[in-house]
């Protein structure tokens, strides 16, 4: 193979990588705006893109020889996340929790109607991981294809994450600031545990602290105006 | 990278030029080429070409599915909430009371037509049909209806009246607009 030819390989993977995030975004958008739209609050027309999107992305690691290992499924770096998540969601929780506090709304049991303290970190938990698989595990590492390990593939991932929060404006700016957290580190320890955890406690302190009404109760796509 | 090396690997597969990311269109697989035999390198870049031509499908079948998923779920909408079967027009209005006729022509078990009157953009009166079954109902399938609401200021004013129609058991209801609208002035 001849560096011309090479090259071309490289471009073509990094527009083969670029069109991957596309195909599997679209999947969030439709989920967000067409199927609570044109289907109401149908859970089976919601499977539709879940399952092609998670169809796709297991196909996609297939044809790159991406193993669980890879995406970050795996435990040996999980202190090392962990290690650089805890400084950053220490000092977050701590002004999330005072501002609460200060304000009279914090409420640990507000999740899910406060139905069990316990209920929100266990889902939270499931919750957590699940994205993070799909925005580091996918999407984080076809936009390092794209524009190598740094700060353009870091914003791109968190850019990307805030649009699929669209139009709550609160959330947007958290999510794109927890993106931006979740993006570096997975970037130096890609660990789906240490930042999915990351991801399901720091919604839940959040959740806790801030009055549901700023949140608009979570609610992104075209749900955010029903 | 041997297996064992790859093990203590925790850093990220870092980027597309570098080693490590199990992308087969890397660095990597260009310097492996370069390294191994003649027979290795074509092997590898046949696997390449293939997981190129894998991706490209995987793309291109899942936005298709993506569009024609929209498309359906918007057709299926248009049939189920959005139906087009009710026939119509407001014939008269005045300060009080507006009267018309519906028909509806899907085949509705439904004895009458939830009806939704507006005048000047705004909601003035809500109410139903005659009864298909009521004595003296026309043949051609058109029901009769009169809506009554509040007096309203002196001067000209526009009514538009709507079918309600009820999809998914209810859950969702839309208004199909009968006709055009009734421009009348009152005195």
């Amino acid at each position: 193979m001849d560096r011309a030819d090479f090259d071309n390989n490289v471009a073509e993977g990094r527009w083969l990588a670029a069109w991957e995030i596309v195909a599997a975004g679209t999947s969030a958008l439709i989920a967000e705006w067409c199927v609570y739209a044109l289907a109401g609050g149908g859970a089976l027309a919601l499977m539709f893109p879940v399952l092609t999107a998670v169809v796709f992305m297991l196909v996609s690691h297939r044809a790159r020889g991406e193993t669980l290992r890879d995406v970050g499924w795996r435990l040996d770096n999980f202190t090392e996340a962990a290690r650089l998540l805890a400084p950053v969601m220490l000092a977050v929780t701590a002004a999330l929790v005072a501002a609460g506090w200060y304000n009279s709304t914090l409420d640990f049991r507000r999740w899910e109607g406060g139905q069990s303290i316990l209920g929100s970190p266990v889902l939270s938990l499931l919750w957590g991981p699940l994205q993070q698989y799909a925005l580091q595990g996918f999407i984080n590492r076809r936009a390092q294809i794209v524009f190598g390990k740094g700060s353009a593939s870091v914003l791109l991932t968190a850019l990307l994450f805030a649009l699929f929060h669209l139009p709550n404006p609160w959330l947007m700016l958290a999510t794109f600031a927890g993106g931006l957290l979740w993006s570096w580190v997975y970037q130096r320890a890609p660990n789906l545990l240490a930042v999915g955890i990351s991801h399901g406690l720091m919604t839940w302190v959040l959740i806790s602290s801030v009055p549901p009404a700023a949140l608009h109760n979570l609610r992104v796509g075209y749900k955010f105006f029903g | 990278m041997s297996d064992a090396a790859s093990r203590e690997q925790t850093d990220t597969e870092t980027d597309a030029g570098g080693h490590g990311l199990r992308v087969p269109f890397s660095e990597d697989d260009s310097s492996s080429a370069h390294d191994s035999s003649h027979a290795h390198a074509n092997s590898s870049a046949r696997r390449a070409t293939a997981a190129r031509k894998t991706l490209v499908a995987a793309i291109t079948i899942k936005l298709a599915l993506d569009l024609l998923f929209v498309c359906a779920l918007a057709v299926y909408t248009q049939a189920v909430s959005l139906r087009a079967d009710f026939e119509g027009a407001l014939e008269y209005a005045d300060g009080r009371a507006a009267r018309g006729w519906v028909r509806d022509s899907g085949g509705s078990t439904s004895d009458s037509v939830e009806l939704q009157l507006y005048v000047d953009g705004r909601f003035a009166a809500a109410g139903r049909s005659a009864s298909r079954h009521a004595p003296g109902a026309a043949t051609d399938g058109r029901l009769g209806f009169e809506l009554s609401f509040g007096p309203l200021p002196p001067g000209e004013h526009e009514a538009r009246v709507y079918a309600v129609s009820a999809s998914r058991g209810g859950t969702r209801r839309t208004l199909r607009q009968l006709g055009g609208p009734l421009r009348f002035v009152v005195q």
